[in-house]
Order: structure tokens, then C-alpha cells, then sequence
């Protein structure tokens, strides 16, 4: 008699999502991608040594490391609680059949161990201990210190599930900037205190057996917890949101154009996807702080960059996924009284407003110069002008749906993305740098910057045109376009 | 008035639908019954130019759907769930669809009114997104956005599935109504003989994607059509 196996299915999971059935060129790209990371990873881990021990000489590295642990710990528990995923949908379809629970429970177990966030111990800290055995740290000490973390980080891992279902986040974040608190000004040591203990550990190999034991503590309380989710009204519940209300009248002066701006703005404010993807658009507008900050950048084309992510932030994540924003519903959309005309225009009303509210959010960069202001309204006014149109004209490339109120998974993000999207990138953010280079040949730093605002000039004036090829290659594309976003998205 | 002419579309060799020529004049309430895998949302996807024809096509209002957008002037359809925009509440979704056709807020309100009993006050006030109601609340909304701004004609495609009773019985009231005041052209397809009957008074029978009845509505029609799905 064959013998159900929840491995057989994972496979089948795995080798059936939507990255392993893109184009092979793709495929190798992320995969490359994958092990860039992987390897950027490795060297972190082989040189924290020598970094710490150049910048804190006066004690062994361990130690410091061991200090700054409780930090990391903390930022990799926020990032699991904000990111990672229960999989859920891997339990309610078991329900039902003649599987134990507690098999179905030892099954998520499995996949939340084995999930990419856990691969940070094997990456960064086994690199690093075996770096201290090298360096003539006994190996049982090291690598029961690195058992340790280990250790820490599954039941990190474990815990973030627990407090999601919880409110427990926020007596955690009070009680490390209390920890903080105190630590500064030196009352109760709390945070070198955990280090220290961390330190005991590295210096008592056996002190493994406490995170062991607090790590198998942890994976039965999220067991036995994870039993109890397992009711249709419980964890398996769909969290319901408040309605965030959202009335927008003041839009209705944009006239016909009105109904799709509100509407992509309640899609921003209500969808988790959109709202992690803007969220990462407001990070740009600090993207020139790396650049205006340093003398080596000074005037140079870095700073044509900088100034085109901090104002075209919006522009770059939200409108490179124009139209799949909206696939959820695109048939709807092609059926209404609403030329695609109307909607790619509305598209590009919302951008524009996006690039014209950072680049009033920017003016504190005056304090680094007229000069890096100057640069950064150029940077705007060349991406209204044209990296808008060409934003939209690649996304007529983009046919990977999205699902809106859905976290993205680790590396999901690069599923949208295909070569000649990425190809789409030379003209967006190449050729501003290029210009402005042309402009400095003839007439210094001044002209570079004329130069970029006679090329977003003259696409403003030519937008009819340009929206009209745009508009072209949509309804070329529309049919395929349907086709490919009624195909399920993974969830 | 809505024209098909020898409209076939094949998905690779297979041929999904071959129908050589359909009229449906206007005013005409038009029911569309077969099996699973008959055709009928091919059909009506054909008749939307959301998917494109292998050969022949559709002329809605004088337009051929596929080389022009005017006909959205004139339609409306509800085929399934991707007709919603599940972030909205349905007074937002029921605005941006009667912003779209030109009805204003005012407007709009006093339309939704009568509507209070097939709502059964468990849709407008209940703050609550489009993606957290039910299926059948879900169906409630996007059939009557569908109406909204009195459209020429309107397509909805297995209407009456996941309504409960007392909604499918409003629901045929409702069509029939629309239909005589209005004079609106409705195509609808459904797996129940018994309300598409009702409802409509020309039947066309599908059968993997071939015309096999196309009959003027009489007292012996649902018993015609039960004898046929009976095989």
C-alpha cells in the first residue's frame, strides 16, 4: 500500500512554483543572483574577524561579537515578524484528510526550520567560528559557541510565529529600548549582560545544552500551539482589517482622471504587497545621503544616480509593476467604460505627482549645496519627462501577476522581473548619467544639469506622443497580458 | 445588437468554440445553457475581447470589439470574482464603477436604494473590504455594479450560482424588470434550466463549443431542454 509523504509533496511544491517554470536564461540570472548573496554572506562571515578586531583591538573579537549578538538577534526577530509567513495554506488543506494532526504540525515545523531566513548562522557564524579555530580557538569552543547561536536563532525563529498571533511585539521592542535605556546611562547593564552570557557560553562548551534546551522548549510550545491554530475560526482565520477609510474628495478636481488615482491610492494603502513596495520607494529618498555626503562623489555622475533614486523612488518599485498592481481585477478594468488610454495616463499623473512630492521632501539636501539640490530637480524633471513613459513602456513586459494582500516571500520580488524589464533600466537610470556626462564635456558641472532638463522638457511637452506609443503597445499586448493574470499567482 | 460571424477559437489544435453566425438584437433577454466545457465563457470572454477569436468577429453596437473600445460605452458584464476590486468597500467600488459611467454621487445613491432588500442590510454601512465578504455578498455587489448607469447591454455569466433562494428569486424580478423598462439586452448563462427559462426568452443550447439549439422561449421549452441534458 503506498504510504502518503509530505516530502513528495514539497517537492512537487518546489519544483512547481512560477520561478522554476520561467525562461531558463531567467532562472540562471536569479540563481546567479542566489549565490552572489550566498557568497556575499561568506565573506561577512570570514572577515568580521579581522574587522573587529581592527576597529575594537583592545579585547578578543569574540567578545565583541558576542556584545553586538543581542542586536542582531533583535533586528532578525523584527524582520521575521514582519516578513516571514506562516504557511498556512499547507494546513487547512490536511484538515480533512486521515493525516494526524500533529504529523501536519511537524510538517510546518519542518518548513518554518528550513526556511531561507535560517540560513544567516550557517553563512555569517560558521564562517566566523571556523575563522577562531584557525586562529587557535579550541574547536569544541567554537563550535559549541556556533551550536549556541544556532540554537538562539531556531528558537528566534519559533518565536516570531508565536508573537504574531499575539500583541507580545510590543512589550518586546519596549522592553530592548527600555534595555537600551538603562544600558546607556548605566544603571542596569542589561544588554552587555546578555552578551555576557553569551560569553559564558563561548567559554563553557557545555552551557549548549541551556540554548538546546530552550530551543527544544521552544519547538513544543509552537507545536502545542500551532495545534490549537489549527481551527478554521482560529489560526487559520483570515486576520479582517479595519476599513482605513479613505474619502479622497479632494481628488475629484483631477476630473476624469479621479477614480483611478483614488483608486490606487486606497491600492497602496490597503494591500500589504503595495505597502512594502512604497515603503521601500520613501528608503530612496535617502539614497542621497550615500552619495552627497562624500567628497570621492563630489560632481561626479554617482551623483546623476542619486539624484534620480531619490526623487524617482516611487517611480523605480511601484510603477515598474504597472500593470500587474492591478491584475487581480484587470478583466474587470477592460471591460469598463475606460479607454487604456485614460488609465495609463492616470498611471502616470499618479508618478508624476510622486516625483514632484519628493522632490520637495528633498529640499533638505540644500544643506549639502545649491548645487546637489540643483541636480536632484533635474533628476525630476528628466524622470516626469521621460522615465515615467519608459517606467510604463517596459511594464507592458511585466506579466507576473501579483497578489496584493500577500507578503512577498524571499525573493519573490524577483519573480516580476524578467530581461527585458531589466534591459528598460539602461535608458531609465543610464541614460540620465550619460547626459548629464555630455553636458559637463561642453559646459561644466551647470551644463550637465541643462542638459538633463532640456531632455525631461522635451518630453513633457512631447507626452501625447509618447503616451500614444505607449498606449500602442498596451493594446498589442492586452490579450496576453489577460491571459497571464488569470493564471494564478503563487501564494 | 450583438453580432457574431464565423467566430471559432482554438486553443491549439483543439476548437473550443465554432459558432458561424449568432444574432442577438436588442432588447433580447438571452440565455445560454450547456455543460461544463461547452463554450459558454468563451462566449461571453469572446463577446468582451477578453481573449481574442482564432477566426470571425464580434460586432457590439456596430463596433468590432476587437478593433475598437466604443462598445464599453454601451456594456457591462459580471463573469466572476476578477470583476471586483477586492481593497474597496462596495460604496467605493459601487462609485468607481459609476464614476467610470458617468453617474454622479447623488445619482447614484437614490439608484442604490431600491436595492435595500436584495442587499438585505448586509452590504452598505458594513465597513468591511470586498475581499472579506462572502461569496454570495460578493455576487451581490458585482451583479448590481453591472447595472449601474443603465447600460444597453449586460452580460453576466452564471448570475444565480451561490445566491441564496430568496436572491435568485430577486434577482430573475430584478432582470425581468431591467429588461421591460429599459429595454436593456441581457445575456446570461447558467447551469439552472429552471430560472434561465424564466428569465429569458430565447434559449441556445452549447455542446463542446457547438450551437445545438437556438429556440424562441415557449411553455415546452424547459421540458425540451430537461429531456436534452437528460441524453
Amino acid at each position: 500500500m503506498p504510504t502518503f509523504s509530505f516530502r513528495a509533496l514539497n517537492k512537487k511544491k518546489l519544483l512547481r512554483t512560477p520561478q522554476w517554470e520561467t525562461k531558463l536564461a531567467i532562472r540562471l540570472l536569479i540563481g546567479f543572483f542566489v549565490l552572489y548573496m550566498a557568497a556575499s554572506f561568506l565573506l561577512v562571515g570570514v572577515s568580521i574577524y579581522f574587522i573587529v578586531d581592527e576597529t575594537v583591538p583592545d579585547q578578543p573579537p569574540i567578545l565583541t561579537v558576542n556584545q553586538f549578538l543581542v542586536y542582531y538577534f533583535f533586528g532578525e526577530l523584527l524582520l521575521r515578524y514582519f516578513l516571514q509567513q506562516l504557511p498556512v495554506t499547507d494546513i487547512q488543506s490536511f484538515l480533512l484528510l486521515p493525516i494526524p494532526k500533529r504529523r501536519i504540525i511537524r510538517n510546518v515545523l519542518l518548513k518554518i526550520t528550513l526556511s531561507l531566513y535560517n540560513l544567516g548562522p550557517f553563512l555569517i557564524f560558521l564562517p566566523f567560528a571556523i575563522v577562531l579555530i584557525v586562529k587557535g580557538v579550541a574547536p569544541q569552543q567554537a563550535l559549541s559557541w556556533w551550536f549556541s547561536v544556532l540554537a538562539l536563532v531556531l528558537s528566534i525563529n519559533f518565536l516570531s510565529f508565536f508573537i504574531r498571533k499575539t500583541a507580545w511585539i510590543y512589550p518586546i521592542v519596549g522592553g530592548v529600548l527600555i534595555g537600551l535605556f538603562l544600558e546607556q546611562y548605566e544603571i542596569v547593564p542589561v544588554i552587555s549582560g546578555a552578551g555576557q552570557g553569551l560569553q559564558w557560553l563561548y567559554e563553557h562548551p557545555l552551557g549548549v545544552l541551556a540554548p538546546l534546551a530552550l530551543l527544544a522548549l521552544m519547538g513544543r510550545a509552537t507545536a502545542r500551539f500551532l495545534i490549537k491554530q489549527c481551527y478554521l475560526d482560529t489560526g487559520l482565520q483570515s486576520r479582517r482589517e479595519r476599513v482605513l477609510g479613505m474619502r479622497l474628495h479632494f481628488l475629484d478636481r483631477l476630473g476624469e482622471d479621479a477614480p483611478l488615482i483614488k483608486n490606487d491610492l486606497r491600492l497602496i494603502f490597503r494591500n500589504i504587497r503595495a505597502r512594502q513596495v512604497v515603503l521601500m520607494a520613501v528608503l530612496f529618498l535617502f539614497y542621497g545621503l550615500i552619495f552627497f555626503v562624500q567628497d570621492i562623489y563630489a560632481e561626479s555622475p554617482m551623483w546623476v544616480f542619486a539624484a534620480i533614486f531619490t526623487t524617482g523612488g516611487f517611480m523605480l518599485t511601484y510603477g515598474q509593476n504597472v500593470p500587474a498592481w492591478d491584475s487581480e481585477y484587470y478583466a474587470l478594468l477592460m471591460c469598463q467604460n475606460l479607454s487604456y488610454r485614460g488609465y495609463l495616463k492616470a498611471k502616470w499623473l499618479l508618478m508624476t505627482l510622486s516625483i514632484v512630492v519628493s522632490a520637495i521632501l528633498c529640499i533638505p539636501y540644500l544643506y549639502f549645496g545649491l548645487k546637489v539640490y540643483a541636480l536632484i530637480l533635474a533628476g525630476a524633471l528628466f524622470n516626469i519627462g521621460l522615465g515615467t513613459f519608459i517606467t510604463l513602456f517596459s511594464g507592458t513586459a511585466n506579466r507576473t501577476p501579483i497578489k496584493l494582500n500577500v507578503k512577498a516571500k524571499a525573493f519573490e520580488n524577483t519573480q516580476a522581473f524578467n530581461l527585458t524589464q531589466f534591459l528598460f533600466v539602461i535608458p531609465k537610470v543610464l541614460a540620465p548619467v550619460g547626459i548629464f556626462w555630455l553636458g559637463t564635456l561642453g559646459w561644466g558641472f551647470y551644463g550637465g544639469v541643462a542638459l538633463l532638463c532640456v531632455f525631461g522638457t522635451a518630453g513633457l511637452l512631447l507626452r501625447n506622443t509618447l503616451l500614444d506609443q505607449v498606449v500602442k503597445r498596451y493594446i498589442k499586448g492586452k490579450h496576453t497580458t489577460l491571459n497571464a493574470f488569470t493564471k494564478t499567482p503563487n501564494v | 445588437m450583438i453580432t457574431l460571424s464565423t467566430l471559432t477559437k482554438k486553443y491549439g489544435s483543439q476548437e473550443v468554440l465554432n459558432i458561424p453566425e449568432l444574432e442577438i438584437p436588442s432588447g433580447q433577454c438571452f440565455g445560454l445553457v450547456g455543460n461544463n466545457g461547452a463554450g459558454k465563457t468563451t462566449l461571453f470572454s469572446l463577446i468582451l475581447d477578453l481573449i481574442r477569436p482564432s477566426t470571425g468577429q464580434v460586432i457590439n453596437n456596430g463596433h468590432v470589439v476587437s478593433e475598437n473600445e466604443a462598445w464599453k460605452n454601451t456594456t457591462a458584464a459580471f463573469i466572476d470574482e476578477s470583476f471586483l476590486i477586492g481593497y474597496l468597500t462596495p460604496e467605493e467600488y459601487f462609485q468607481f464603477v459609476a464614476d467610470l459611467r458617468q453617474v454622479s454621487k447623488a445619482t447614484l445613491e437614490e439608484w442604490l436604494e431600491p436595492f435595500a432588500p436584495l442587499f438585505n442590510d448586509e452590504i452598505l454601512g458594513k465597513k468591511k473590504y470586498l475581499r472579506d465578504f462572502s461569496k454570495g455578498n460578493q455576487k451581490k455587489v458585482g451583479l448590481v455594479a453591472a447595472l449601474i448607469g443603465a447600460p444597453q447591454t449586460v452580460i453576466l455569466d452564471e448570475p444565480f450560482a451561490n445566491l441564496d433562494p430568496t436572491t435568485q428569486i430577486r434577482l430573475k424580478e430584478l432582470i425581468q424588470k431591467t429588461a421591460q423598462t429599459q429595454h436593456t439586452t441581457f445575456l446570461i448563462s447558467s447551469h439552472d434550466l429552471t430560472h434561465v427559462t424564466e428569465v429569458c426568452n430565447r434559449i441556445v443550447l452549447l455542446e463542446k463549443g457547438q450551437l445545438r439549439k437556438d429556440i424562441l422561449k415557449t411553455t415546452e421549452t424547459l421540458s425540451e431542454l430537461e429531456a436534452y441534458f437528460k441524453g
